[in-house]
């Protein structure tokens, strides 16, 4: 098999039919979705370099409350060492590698299961039982820490040794995202659910409103009028737009108490973003979600969805049942499109497969597409 | 209510500066010769899952938790060396002809 160089080397004249202006563009060839050494890639040049939102604050909540996640076979942990602390760290013994945390929970400190090496809840080596007579010098030794930021509510990190400043990663949607307060909400619940196919699939999928009306009729699609959308294009392959549609329930109906910020807006507001690489933030008058996309092999992604609400909705009545139904709401959405995804991954990988022309409403699509291969190839 | 003297082991049983296991009403007790003083201590760990009579007794009245290698006082019972932090309970001994009894502490 050839290297991902060569490979992408070899997609050039077909990437460059994506590079034309929307109205003459055609989608990515399928090899990007299918190749496991393409994939090994992506990760190199994108998941190890971006900010990546791992988490919220609130799911761990106490001092030494902690979670554990891997990004594409990378082990983190992450923890709360002080009230006022969120540390992210390298979920890898110092002396054999193993996970020293699994699973969420609360811990005083990570025994190493291994060989029972002992780490403080910041990742502080405290015991390394049986190494007296070992000259290695422990002392201050420690976890690998990665750096933290923390942005309205959600915990990001790095895997680079020199990341680019949070700060102008952050920038552009820190100024418009109004809608995003996500810092003024709670976690109520988080949809994880696992499809059968290549992690962009999902994220371009969540900006498609080209299918919507389709495949969505039945659930929410009915209700938002694609021709009318128009998509704010970022740099980084960012975009953000508002729009009108009906709150997320399967009646159509408002169930959760109007957001503080939407007073003053129409009931039908609607309003989406995309950070690069994998975050999908989405509003409606009474609730925000946001939606990760981890890709876990070149043909399988994890979808974590957030589901977020202010203080005031988790006390209206029957908030469990309504919590639930809203939720149901939600999954059913991704099983109506993990039946589309999964038949695209298999199309990918087919000889036979031609990427066809972009529809105008896909405009976002091709932002997104095009900064993909700038990142992969260079612009 | 005062807890009654239990006969748990006999003198023979702890060769000096080890420690030996036993139960007392379910409780996992460390008994320890201690240079032909014995005492006795819970057998758990305060800290990590661990037995402490698997441990080793050092500098005279430690005992070393052979998980982490924290250390307590084996006649106090106060924790000398992290990430032991929280106290053992330390009970009573006696020894008469040869026969150790023990007054558990609750």
């Amino acid at each position: 098999m050839e290297t991902a160089t060569t490979q992408l080397k070899q997609l050039g004249p077909r990437f460059e039919l994506t590079r034309k202006d929307l109205l003459n563009a055609r989608h990515l060839p399928g090899g990007v979705y299918s190749s496991p050494e393409i994939y090994e890639l992506e990760k190199e040049r994108i998941f190890m370099t971006h900010w990546l939102s791992v988490g919220r604050v609130d799911e761990i909540p106490n001092v030494g409350d902690y979670m554990t996640f891997d990004v594409m076979n990378e082990p983190i942990l992450i923890s709360r060492p002080a009230e006022d602390e969120i540390n992210v760290c390298m979920n890898m013994c110092l002396h054999r590698g193993v996970a020293v945390a699994s699973g969420c929970g609360h811990a005083k400190d990570f025994s190493c299961p291994y060989h029972a090496w002992l780490f403080d809840v910041g990742g502080k080596l405290i015991a390394a039982p049986g190494m007296k007579e070992s000259e290695v010098d422990l002392s201050g030794a420690r976890l690998k820490p990665l750096p933290v930021k923390i942005w309205r509510g959600w915990i990001f990190t790095n895997f680079s040794e020199n990341p680019r400043p949070f700060e102008e990663f952050i920038d552009t949607y820190e100024k418009k995202l109004w809608w995003f307060q996500s810092g003024e909400c709670k976690t109520a619940h988080k949809v994880e659910i696992d499809i059968k196919c290549n992690w962009k699939f999902l994220v371009e999928n969540l900006i498609d409103i080209y299918h919507v009306g389709v495949i969505h009729k039945s659930t929410f699609g009915g209700f938002v009028k694609g021709e009318k959308i128009k998509f704010n294009l970022e740099k980084d392959g960012g975009w953000h737009t508002q729009y009108e549609a009906r709150p997320h329930s399967k009646s159509g109906e408002q169930v959760f108490p109007t957001l503080p910020w939407a007073q003053d807006k129409s009931s039908g507001i609607a309003c989406k973003a995309g950070i690069y690489p994998n975050l999908n933030l989405s509003m409606r008058a009474d609730s925000l979600r946001m939606w990760h996309v981890w890709p876990t092999s070149p043909g399988t992604t994890r979808i974590v969805c957030y589901l977020l609400f202010p203080e005031a909705a988790f006390s209206i009545p029957n908030f469990d049942e309504e919590l639930k139904k809203y939720s149901g709401f939600v999954e059913q959405i991704v099983y109506e499109d993990a039946a589309m995804v999964e038949s695209l991954q298999n199309a990918s990988g087919s000889k036979f497969f031609k990427p066809g022309p972009m529809a105008p409403l896909e405009e976002a699509l091709h932002h997104l597409e095009n900064h993909y291969i700038d990142v992969m190839v260079g612009e | 209510m005062t807890q009654q003297w239990v006969a748990v082991a006999t003198c023979s049983d702890i060769s000096e500066d080890d420690t030996y296991a036993v139960e007392v009403d379910g409780r996992p007790i460390c008994l320890y010769n201690v240079a032909g003083e014995y005492f006795a201590t819970d057998n758990k760990c305060t800290h990590g899952d661990a037995d402490l009579s698997d441990g080793l007794i050092q500098d005279g009245h430690l005992i070393e938790c052979p998980l982490h290698e924290g250390t307590f006082d084996i006649r106090s019972g106060k924790p000398m060396r992290a990430p032991c932090v929280e106290a053992i309970r330390c009970h009573k001994v006696r020894v008469q002809q040869g026969v150790i009894y023990l007054q558990l502490e609750n």
